[in-house]
């Protein structure tokens, strides 16, 4: 739990130090250090996330619901990124669910998970070309922006990096804490986050907190999941 | 002799019935006729009409409580009650299969709506549409395009049909000539999304519904506000207006629903009493009564004259997520997120039937205009239909390959459209 590790509040800082910090994920994982830092300030302590199984989505009005400004405990979460990314992936890994089958979304996909005292609203939206100039639908009241890279696919390294160009230069995004996970580094031609933080020029950020963390959302290596 | 009778018989001398129509759900004649040269219209309901009813006896009271129907006009009424009960007799068995699949938007759909005769039906999306389609060929007749986020509350303005309002996450609301397709006004004032509206009965103004915790009414004619209805301290989801359309209520995540006076914009009472978000809130057809549906897992019946709670409709062991009433108001059904539905009486306030097979929330519920049948549409991907006094299900309507949002009985009720987070609807027949 909190305060359990002596070293973690300065992890915390290191980690917003707005520099590009280690690609090794840390025990507190870095989203909650987003959501953390995002919600109480730099020195706020990381703990060890409890993401509990959430319950299915309840049709229009669950969607109603988690749309209005969040109360204090709920941090609303954007995860964006291109087709094939592995946002359901992640968003299921968070949620501790089987993704085994996960097809191309054509939507969006909702779900809570609880994670020490806050409930966590990530919402995953399709990275089709074609539907990502839908992806302003969402938006409103963000708190936490997660994008996500497939390490392996080089060759779109720079359209991602456009598209991650364009939400940083979002209006509505603006001060949004942005929290890149290099994906998918169980692939032996995956790039490292290093060089992807290069590459996206993630040092010129100077404008919010970001933060870059390879994982594997299929082996849930660097996504915190219990 | 016309001097002598401008007193007593003024009444039959300024009001002229010119025609008698009939009204099928719920059972009713409408009388036609004019007042000053003008045209206008009144209706007779007769919601407790059913084919065993006395003809004679009831056609002997109808003309005593209105004097527009004078003795020449008796077989007239008695024929267009027997027709009623006709109609009421002919209580379907239909059973529906699927039509068309509408491959309708390239992201998931919101909501779906008929117009009243049912030829065509409309459709609002995440990609910022709204679509109206052709019932009998499923064809794509108008987009409607101008929202600038996703379109979520549709309406026709029934019983005309000829003009279509949409909502959108955008903050505004806007109005559509369902012929052309062309954008009439775009009602600009809120200051969050727009996630409910209504037309009023005389299709006369629109209702708009925000998460800005406030209601607008809208003057069609002019585009202009006519009033803001303030005092909620949450979202307001859910308004509709009465059955003359003198009273809107509102329901809010404020745990509250309020009803207004349409004429002043003035709040008339707040019903207080849930201890969750309010999930849904309407009147009976009769406007003797109002439900609501709650996320406390209860829904409560209030007496629309003093604003007191008559009833809290328990049973459900999650949140109520829909709520309706039959068309006569005898009847009312809750769907819950615990995968059930309950039909209750509305004059006992007892539980008739549940409706048990869902294997996931149900987000919706309607009875077919019959009243005999209720349509539920729910995450597990499957619409069902059940018989209504039973409870037993009917009909499991599959293929979604994903949750149903909405889904809607035709005015007839021999067609059903379903619309789903798998971006398609389908119609069923």
């Amino acid at each position: 739990g909190a305060g359990s590790e002596p070293r973690t509040s300065e992890r915390c800082k290191e980690r917003f130090s707005a520099t590009p910090s280690s690609p090794s994920p840390g025990p507190g994982g870095a989203l909650h250090a987003v959501i953390r830092e995002w919600r109480e300030g730099p020195d706020a302590q990381c703990g060890a996330c409890s993401p509990s199984r959430a319950p299915y989505p309840q049709g229009l009005l669950s969607i109603l619901r988690k749309l209005k400004s969040a109360p204090d405990q709920e941090v609303r979460i954007l995860l964006l990124g291109l087709d094939n990314a592995g946002k359901t992936t992640l968003l299921k890994q968070l949620a501790s669910e089987d993704i085994s089958h996960i097809t191309p979304t054509q939507g969006f996909n909702i779900k809570s998970v609880q994670s020490q005292g806050f409930k966590l609203n990530v919402w995953d939206i399709g990275g089709q070309r074609k539907i990502r100039p839908y992806w302003r639908n969402y938006f409103e009241n963000t708190d936490v922006l997660i994008y996500v890279i497939d390490s392996a696919d080089r060759k779109r390294f720079e359209e991602t990096g456009q598209e991650l160009a364009e939400l940083l230069d979002e209006e509505k995004l603006s001060g949004v804490p942005v929290l890149i996970f290099a994906n998918k580094q169980d692939l032996l031609t995956a790039a490292p986050a290093s060089e992807i933080a290069e590459g996206l020029n993630l040092h010129t950020i100077r404008d919010r907190m970001w933060q870059i963390q390879s994982c594997s959302a299929l082996t849930a290596e660097g996504v915190q999941v219990r | 002799m016309e001097m002598q009778v401008s007193g007593q018989c003024s009444l039959s001398e300024r009001m002229k019935l010119k025609r008698l129509l009939l009204r099928y759900y719920p059972p009713g004649i409408i009388l036609e006729y004019e007042k000053s040269g003008e045209l206008k219209t009144k209706s007779i309901d007769l919601l407790d009409l059913s084919p065993n009813t006395d003809v004679s006896a009831l056609v002997e009271e109808i003309r005593k409580a209105e004097p527009l129907i004078t003795a020449s006009r008796t077989d007239q009424v008695k024929h267009l009650i027997l027709k009623l009960q006709d109609k009421l007799g002919q209580q379907g068995d239909h059973k529906f299969y699927l039509f068309k699949v509408l491959r309708a938007h390239i992201l998931p759909l919101t909501n779906v709506a008929f117009n009243k005769s049912g030829s065509c039906f409309i459709t609002g999306s995440y990609d910022r549409t709204c679509k109206l389609w052709d019932t009998s060929s499923g064809e794509e007749l108008h987009t409607l395009e101008g929202h600038r986020n996703v379109v979520y509350a549709i309406a026709f303005n029934n019983p005309y049909g000829d003009k279509i309002a949409t909502g959108s996450f955008d903050k505004t609301c806007k109005l559509w000539s369902a012929e052309t397709g062309k954008c009439y006004h775009t009602f600009r004032g809120h200051t969050a999304e727009i996630v409910c509206l209504s037309f009023n009965p005389q299709s006369t103004l629109i209702a708009t519904g925000s998460m800005d915790t406030t209601a607008k009414l809208w003057d069609i004619q002019n585009g202009e506000e006519v009033v803001t209805l303030s005092g909620h301290s949450a979202e307001i989801i859910s308004l509709s207006f009465n059955t003359t359309g003198n009273r809107i209520i509102t329901g809010s995540f404020d745990h509250t629903v309020s009803v207004w006076d349409v004429e002043t914009g003035r709040k008339v009472y707040t019903l207080i009493g849930h201890r969750a978000e309010i999930s849904s809130a309407l009147f009976n057809w009769d406007c003797s009564l109002i439900l609501t549906g709650s996320m406390d897992k209860t829904c409560m019946l209030w007496d629309v004259l003093n604003g007191k709670c008559v009833a809290t409709l328990t049973g459900h062991d999650d949140e109520i997520l829909d709520i309706c009433f039959d068309y006569t108001g005898q009847l009312l059904a809750t769907a819950s997120a615990d995968g059930t539905a309950r039909v209750f009486s509305a004059a006992t306030r007892k539980c008739i039937t549940k409706l048990e097979g869902h294997e996931g929330e149900i987000s919706k519920i309607s009875f077919n205009p019959q009243g005999n049948r209720l349509l539920t549409g729910s995450s597990d991907k499957t619409a069902r239909i059940w018989d209504s006094h039973t409870g037993q299900c009917l009909q499991i309507l599959e293929g979604h390959t994903d949750e149903i949002f909405s889904c809607a009985f035709n005015y007839k009720g021999n067609i059903i459209i379903t619309g789903s987070k798998d971006n398609t609807c389908r119609i069923w027949r």
